[in-house]
């Protein structure tokens, strides 16, 4: 078991496969940490119910810089773990002739022109909210 | 050219799970991106309080909507989870148990959530 996830994590640093590797790790990393917001999440918005006096005190959380930034962090993973996420069930459920090296890499190098391009207006309202702009 | 061939998989648990990621992920893209839309860039974070969770919940269709948003996206989390896991796990025995936490864990959370929303904003 410890011998599975020393040579595992060890094997995904080494292993030299590019933007593609970079992806699928980053569709793991992205997961896990939109996992862990999530369970966050459920907990937090529960209070509604559970504890109601204390949901604006917890909420009162993301009105800081560090709520603005892990904010900002979200917004990139969940962006980005749809739009890779989309790409791959669309492969393997519609268009499993795309799994092939060209379609394949040009469709990884478009999943991060995309996720990056959703993100900065999402990044720019979220500011302009913390700010008070709009 | 490849030709096209249809192969019977047997329908065990791992291929349920590999499916199951496929689909909810499909359903997921849409829910996610509209509840996130509308929560974070229209109404944002700043402006967000119990009051206005109140006035969500009172809508019926809001808590359908939020009850089915957990229930995929937290089943979609925790298979995902054990597909992850499981690449390190290869043991029959670790696997058992790593399956038996994760269905406490993901019924626990779920409840809590999901009675959470159908109890409604307590007064």
């Amino acid at each position: 078991m410890v011998k599975n996830i020393v040579n595992g994590v060890s094997g995904l640093i080494r292993y030299k496969g590019g933007i593609a590797h970079y992806t699928f790790l980053m569709h793991r990393i992205s997961g896990l940490g939109v996992l862990v917001f999530l369970s966050l999440h459920i907990l937090l918005e529960s209070t509604a119910h559970y504890a109601p006096h204390l949901y604006d005190i917890l909420n009162s959380g993301l009105r800081t810089p560090v709520g603005l930034a892990a904010e900002i962090i979200m917004a990139f993973l969940v962006i980005f773990h749809g739009v890779n996420g989309f790409r791959i069930a669309y492969f393997d459920l519609f268009h499993i002739d795309l799994w092939t090296p060209h379609p394949a890499l040009h469709s990884v190098r478009a999943t991060w022109i995309i996720t990056i391009l959703l993100w900065f207006p999402a990044v720019i309202i979220m500011a302009l909210h913390s700010f008070h702009i709009i | 050219m490849t030709s096209n061939r249809r192969l019977q998989i047997k329908p065990t648990l791992d291929v349920t799970a590999w499916k199951y990621m496929r689909l909810s992920a499909i359903l997921l893209i849409p829910m996610v991106w509209f509840h996130t839309i509308f929560t974070t860039l229209i109404i944002g974070a700043e402006n967000t309080n119990l009051e206005l969770v109140a006035a969500r919940w009172a809508t019926i269709g809001w808590r359908v909507y939020d009850i089915l948003l957990l229930a995929f996206a937290f089943s979609h989390g925790i298979t995902g989870l054990r597909q992850i896991l499981f690449d390190f796990a290869t043991s029959t025995t670790a696997r058992k148990a790593l399956n038996i936490l994760l269905l406490l864990f993901w019924l626990a959370l779920s409840a809590v959530g999901i009675l959470g929303i159908i109890g409604g904003v307590a007064k």
